[in-house]
């Protein structure tokens, strides 16, 4: 009953915070940017390398937010209207940096190893390895494995085919797999 | 293609991350917010100082133009030339009047009979020769003309009317100042006779204009019948009898 009570609160507290900030109140914006800004960098990081451009774009894409923040209907949870834009700032980002390429190649979907693998790994060699892909395959690998974005949203996000998408993301799996293993025997090594 | 167990547990684990800011991250977010603020309202200052530079500009154009109208539409007025055209007759014939009083009081030798219809063209001609001009000049031209007309024209108008009616009127009065002297009977007959002959010459002068070659039949006959019926006959009477008595004494003078 106690955590119902403090549920029914915050969604008080967020939607005042959030009429406050559309009216342009700094200090509920200042909150709200409190609240969601340490997640909104890790999910700007999952794409980004770089932590100050990761951060760059966390900050456009919360400029973006409170410009915008009339227009957020209450569709869906804020947070995760937060992470959408923030998707869209960070891959906009990429492709401003450099070229970022979606190779298309006939591949045949051969048994998925990952499956298989134990992962003991922690979140910093996860992210790691997520770094090491190529832009193409680390986007929709994170889009579709982390952000739980389906094929054709992908296919109009990035303005490719589903099947692109797919072979992406079926070319990052492999790419990681054979990382893990690597990691995993290097570990085994040391220890 | 399903997410499978390993891709599930990276997401959990990703999922839970938080990565903090830098300190003055907010700040930093906090002048781009500020700076897009005052942009809005300067934008907004300066849309509204350009739609009232535009509205004022709009309300200026709209009274010069009303003035612009207010000062044309008199100039349009084309009845300067209307006027001059209907009128010529009422001008001359004002003028003439006036030109006759003048001629009697100033000659009773050379009484006016009638105006030679050159006269009258003088003055039509006038207002075309107006046209030229521009139109406010015409207002004034107008007022110009009337003054110019009233100051020349009978000028004109006395030099022609006394080079050939008059002439006529003399020559009536030395044939008549003939056949007294050579002790004649001169009865009303005889002057009648002289009096048609002298004007039939008028008439054949006035059908024939010796500029052109050619005279306006129609407008002749408006302009001069009337003119000649009254002012030329009555004229030449009144000449005929001031020298008729003039004769007649004499002559019973040199009998007695």
């Amino acid at each position: 009953m106690k955590q119902l009570l403090k549920v029914i609160q915050l969604y008080k507290n967020e939607n005042t915070l959030l009429d406050k900030a559309i009216k342009n109140d700094r200090e509920a914006q200042h909150v709200l940017f409190e609240m969601h800004a340490p997640k909104m960098l890790s999910v700007c990081r999952y794409y980004i390398k770089d932590i100050q451009n990761a951060e760059e774009v966390m900050l456009n894409g919360f400029f973006k937010m409170f410009s915008n923040l009339k227009n957020f209907k209450g569709e869906g949870s804020f947070e995760g209207w937060i992470r959408k834009i923030m998707v869209r700032e960070s891959i906009s980002f990429l492709r401003q940096q450099k070229h970022v390429e979606f190779p298309v190649e006939t591949i045949h979907y051969e048994k998925d190893y990952t499956n298989n693998i134990n992962t003991n790994i922690e979140v910093e060699e996860i992210q790691q390895l997520i770094d090491e892909l190529p832009e193409g395959y680390k986007i929709v690998f994170v889009m579709y494995a982390i952000e739980g974005y389906k094929h054709h949203e992908i296919a109009s996000m990035l303005n490719i085919t589903e099947g692109t998408s797919k072979s992406q993301l079926f070319k990052a799996r492999i790419m990681l797999q054979q990382k893990i293993i690597n990691l995993n025997k290097t570990s085994y090594g040391t220890k | 293609m399903e997410p499978n167990k390993f891709e599930e547990s990276l997401r959990n684990k990703l999922k839970k991350r938080t990565v903090e800011p830098s300190k003055d991250a907010w700040n930093r977010l906090e002048e781009r917010l500020d700076a897009s603020k005052q942009k809005k309202t300067t934008s907004f200052f300066w849309i509204g100082l350009a739609a009232s530079v535009i509205g004022i500009l709009l309300v200026v154009s709209q009274f010069f133009n009303s003035e612009n109208i207010k000062s044309v539409t008199p100039v349009i007025v084309e009845t300067p030339n209307v006027i001059s055209n209907d009128n010529p007759k009422e001008v001359i014939v004002e003028e003439t009047n006036d030109k006759v009083t003048l001629n009697k009081s100033e000659t009773e030798k050379f009484p006016l009979k009638t105006y030679p219809p050159e006269a009258q063209q003088v003055v039509k001609a006038s207002p075309y020769i107006q046209e030229g001009k521009t139109i406010i000049n015409n207002v004034a031209s107008v007022e110009n003309k009337d003054i110019n007309e009233k100051d020349n024209q009978p000028v004109i108008l006395k030099r022609e009317a006394l080079s050939i009616e008059d002439q006529k009127v003399h020559d009536i009065i030395a044939q008549i100042k003939i056949l007294k002297e050579n002790n004649l009977t001169v009865t009303d007959a005889d002057i009648e006779a002289l009096l048609q002959k002298a004007q039939k010459d008028i008439g054949t002068q006035h059908l024939y204009n010796e500029k052109t070659g050619m005279v306006d039949a129609k407008l002749l006959l408006e302009d001069v019948e009337a003119a000649l019926e009254k002012s030329f006959r009555d004229k030449v009477f009144e000449a005929l009898r001031a020298n008729f008595n003039f004769v007649k004494t004499a002559v019973t003078q040199r009998n007695d």
